[in-house]
């Protein structure tokens, strides 16, 4: 395993040092909050996770036993706040229905149909992604999400989610099928950089 | 190779865990089957898009307001962490059993040393009595089998010898 390069912050911050832990925050704030914007297609509950996620790592640093690079630690609290939050959500909907928020979002077009004079904006490509995103199975979403948008790899995955490593492939590879025809819209968008695939 | 064989390895590719000769195998099936290309460019496709999505801005005052709430959540809220508690109170709970323990056996008179089996046995030859009754030990549920014996030679003998010869 690769030295941990937050190792130091982590090891001043579990004993107390808040500076330290508010430059771990300063590191990961922009990818945790992707993170769960990525998962939720939600501005604040977004914000809200985050500031959750930090909050717990914070009081459970002192556990970090170092058996993964805390980036890896910190992501693995950020799905379990994540998926605890979907979990109630889902509950909420089934016996209330969607929230009003959540139903002028439903009422948006089909990603598939979002104009491309639209695309070039960061805003519009975002949405169009994370609502592709949000019509997938939770686990399908959480697992491409790590490996696609977050750049974690495999094993790192199949550690965060404590599943066989063949278990992330297969979810990521049907993942990627299934999201094909939803941004079929920006796969030849001139914003879509060569990058990572795999 | 069939296109699951060819599925199976697409994986292995993605995941950069194939070798030469595999690698060859499985692009000389691509080459000949539309399906197996278009799902290749597919997992390719979007993973590139995703890669590409446009970062969420955080709130420029994401870091405060979480200083502030975890100033409150170590505070006094923090007093009601259990593991706080725990750690910072054992030393004083371990100090107050100790306190207690002496403090017992202060009070406690010395316990009286078990009767040896040859003292109650020459107590029985001889009569001696002041010994607890035969029942009260045969009726407690967890006497061992020296306590029984004990009891019994030191009970009046008169007394076993009479039921004996009742039941004769």
């Amino acid at each position: 395993m690769q030295p941990d390069p937050d190792h130091s912050l982590v090891s001043l911050s579990a004993a107390g040092d808040a500076d330290a832990f508010a430059a771990l925050v300063t590191r990961y704030q922009t990818s945790i909050v992707n993170l769960a914007r990525a998962l939720t297609a939600d501005d604040g509950d977004a914000d809200d996770l985050a500031q959750e996620t930090f909050i717990r790592a914070y009081k459970a640093i002192g556990r970090f036993r170092g058996d993964s690079t805390f980036r890896t630690w910190l992501h693995r609290v950020a799905v379990n706040v994540i998926q605890s939050h979907l979990k109630k959500r889902a509950r909420r909907r089934r016996w209330f229905g969607p929230s009003l928020d959540e139903q002028g979002a439903a009422g948006q077009e089909s990603p598939a149909l979002a104009a491309p004079a639209t695309l070039e904006d960061d805003a519009v490509r975002r949405d169009l992604i994370d609502r592709a995103l949000a019509s997938l199975p939770e686990e399908m979403r959480i697992a491409v999400t790590l490996r696609d948008v977050q750049g974690f790899d495999y094993a790192e995955i199949a550690s965060m989610l404590d599943i066989p490593i063949g278990t992330v492939e297969s979810r990521i590879f049907r993942a990627r099928q299934r999201l094909r025809p939803l941004l079929a819209a920006l796969v030849g968008s001139r914003r879509t950089l060569p990058g990572r695939a795999g | 190779m069939t296109c699951e064989e060819a599925n199976a390895l697409l994986l292995d590719e993605l995941a950069g865990r194939i070798d030469d000769r595999r690698h060859e195998d499985l692009h000389e099936h691509l080459a000949g089957c539309a399906a197996c290309r278009e799902t290749a460019a597919a997992q390719a496709d979007v993973s590139r898009v995703l890669a590409s999505r446009p970062e969420t801005t955080v709130r420029p005052d994401f870091a405060a307001r979480l200083a502030r709430e975890l100033a409150r959540e170590s505070g006094w809220f923090g007093l009601a962490d259990w593991r706080w508690l725990s750690m910072r109170l054992a030393p004083i709970a371990a100090l107050l059993l100790v306190a207690a323990g002496l403090v017992i056996g202060r009070q406690q008179s010395p316990a009286s040393a078990p009767a040896s089996l040859s003292a109650v046995v020459e107590t029985w030859a001889s009569g001696g009595t002041g010994v607890a009754p035969v029942t009260s030990v045969l009726w407690q549920q967890e006497t061992s089998e020296d306590a029984a014996l004990l009891t019994v030679l030191a009970a009046p003998s008169d007394a076993t010898i009479v039921e004996q010869t009742d039941e004769r």
